[in-house]
């Protein structure tokens, strides 16, 4: 079952291929700008979701009950905010041909050094997860042989697979990512939203159903920081940190500027929220349902597992394992190709050494390979440490830092770069440092955490250089100018943008094409 | 509906859409809000304890807001602005 799944996506993969993915940098890291709605929506689900949703994140429903929902939470509010900033996002995106949000961060502040941040602050804070995804591949392959294979000869298999499938991803840039997007998708959430369905009405001799979650124990409905060892602001925390850190990964931001038009991101916006949360809310109430069958209570974590084993045995539990490997696939392609494009675009890339499109795709592809073959090396060699898994709690601290300058420098007029830069940097040291001695809540604040304090300091830092230094009249004649270019969609900035494709109100046809599309 | 959406002021539509927004992350963020409906089981409703209906619930307030304030700009117009293709 998982031959087929793996090579109907390489099938995609080549009869979607272009040629022209190696003569624009546009079109092999956003794609064109061309696609629609629903693909944005599903390539955003992809990158959002990783393959542990359906182990750590079931895991937390079925050992910890409504703690699981707090993924519901954040997501959507995460994502609804996505909606807000679209319109000035995207216009900006076409306006000044960006392909990533440190390019964004670069432009507004008008700063090499705050794109550079930005960007390796996001690049850092995305490897531990694709190392994470690969170690968790390994786990899959070990379940899919029935335990079998050695947990060693699994995680070698599981990467081997991996590693493989990003020759693809590398050669092709965004265009495959997104067909193979849709149906890896199709199949991590589509079928096992169908299955927890079906599962849920207690059909089949189904283990669990919707009436058991009217009777689960009120431990499981407590919500964290109500009694315990945490404190009343760690359920705050844990959602705030995910509200405002949905835009500071770089693949969610990127979704933005593979759009063909607004209309595209703000339809794929809703799409999104509704995949997303179906998909998250049946899973959780599934896992939730669950608490009750033993097995699953001896082990929450393989509860996704066990429970399409009890249900439909080896044929199901085989579906169960192509549901998780296709989630983690498409997570970690969309780690690896906005990884390779930032280091790129904003970090090789200088104000003083342009590259041509097709020196950018060059990089980008060598990034990607050298960012998959480092994550290779420390998957092997850090298996079975708990320590990665600290390393994954900084790294989502860390992301966030992102947002003050990215929030801030998209809504207000004001801020500077001494500002964003500094910030990002203090607040992710502060970050780090704190989320280092306090893996998981600071007891002394509430259970408020690291990520929490060192956001306060960005802030502070953002603000206090702002009113200190304030902006000279340049500077703020060039932010009128930067926020003009949001104000209107047939808005053209600067002469370079001349030779560039233009921005108009498209008329009745085009309207109705991005509607099929 | 159409005559309706279109004669909303912008600035309504902004302040609804933000109204509504604060709304839910106030219900889901603010501590006193989440405390109180810790642990609640009763009423249960659709076959869910209330504290799970109430996170579902948010959840698809939003979901739902945002998708009315979809189509009330679609129904403005002003959602129709692309990048034109070179050669198109």
């Amino acid at each position: 079952m998982l031959t087929v799944f793996y090579l109907i996506v390489i099938g995609i993969l080549y009869t979607t291929r272009r040629k022209e993915v190696t003569k624009s940098f546009s079109e092999y890291a956003v794609g064109g700008r061309a696609y629609g709605p629903w693909f944005v929506a599903m390539s955003y689900v992809n990158s959002w979701w990783p393959g542990s949703t359906f182990i750590a994140f079931f895991g937390m429903a079925a050992g910890a009950g409504i703690f699981g929902f707090y993924g519901l939470a954040y997501s959507t509010l995460g994502v609804g905010l996505m909606y807000f900033l679209a319109t000035r996002a995207w216009r900006w995106g076409a306006a000044y041909d960006l392909q990533s949000q440190p390019d964004l961060l670069g432009k507004r502040f008008d700063s090499h050094a705050v794109r550079v941040i930005s960007s390796v602050v996001g690049v850092i804070a995305v490897f531990p997860w694709v190392v994470l995804g690969m170690q968790a591949l390994g786990e899959l392959f070990h379940v899919a042989s029935g335990g079998t294979w050695s947990v060693a000869v699994s995680l070698v298999v599981g990467i081997a697979v991996i590693v493989i499938r990003q020759i693809w991803t590398v050669n092709m840039g965004m265009r495959g990512l997104i067909m193979t997007d849709m149906f890896q998708g199709i199949v991590a959430y589509g079928v096992s939203t169908l299955i927890g369905v079906i599962m849920l009405t207690g059909m089949g001799n189904s283990p669990i159903s919707l009436s058991t979650l009217a009777t689960v124990p009120e431990k499981f409905l407590r919500i964290p920081g109500d009694g315990g060892t945490y404190g009343p602001l760690y359920w705050f925390a844990l959602i705030f940190t995910g509200v405002i850190g949905a835009l500071c990964w770089p693949m969610s931001f990127q979704r933005i500027y593979t759009a063909s038009s607004v209309r595209a991101v703000k339809a794929s916006t809703t799409r999104t929220m509704l995949i997303s949360g179906v998909f998250y809310t049946v899973l959780m109430l599934v896992g939730m349902a669950a608490v009750s069958v033993p097995e699953v209570a001896a082990d929450p974590q393989g509860g996704w597992f066990t429970l399409l084993d009890k249900f439909g045995g080896t044929w199901l539990t085989g579906l169960a394992v192509v549901t998780v490997f296709a989630a983690a696939m498409g997570h970690i392609d969309g780690s690896v190709q906005v990884s390779g494009l930032q280091i790129a675009n904003d970090i090789v890339q200088r104000p003083g050494r342009p590259l041509s499109d097709r020196q950018l795709t060059y990089i980008a592809k060598g990034s990607m390979a050298a960012f998959m073959l480092l994550a290779t090396v420390v998957a092997f060699s850090t298996f079975n440490m708990t320590r990665l898994q600290l390393l994954a709690q900084i790294s989502y601290q860390l992301v966030v830092q992102i947002s003050v300058p990215l929030f801030l420098g998209i809504f207000w007029r004001g801020g500077n770069k001494y500002g964003a830069a500094a910030g990002m940097v203090l607040g992710s040291l502060v970050a780090s440092i704190m989320t280092f001695f306090f893996p998981d809540d600071i007891p002394a604040l509430g259970s408020l955490t690291g990520g929490i304090v060192g956001l306060v300091v960005n802030l502070v830092v953002y603000l206090v250089a702002y009113a200190v230094m304030g902006q000279t009249a340049e500077e703020r004649v060039r932010v009128a100018e930067f926020f003009e270019a949001a104000q209107h969609p047939a808005h053209r900035v600067g002469a370079a943008a001349v030779a560039e494709p233009v921005l108009v109100a498209s008329g009745a046809d085009e309207v109705h094409e991005e509607r099929e599309s | 509906m159409k005559e309706f959406a279109r004669s909303l002021s912008p600035r309504s539509i902004m302040t609804g859409s933000i109204a509504l927004y604060a709304v839910v992350l106030v219900m889901v963020l603010f501590p006193p809000a989440y405390m109180s409906v810790s642990g609640m089981r009763n009423p249960v409703i659709l076959g869910l304890p209330f504290v799970v209906f109430y996170y579902i619930f948010n959840a698809a307030l939003l979901g739902v807001g945002l998708t009315v304030l979809y189509h009330v700009e679609d129904l403005r117009g002003e959602l129709d602005e692309r990048r034109v293709q070179e050669g198109e």
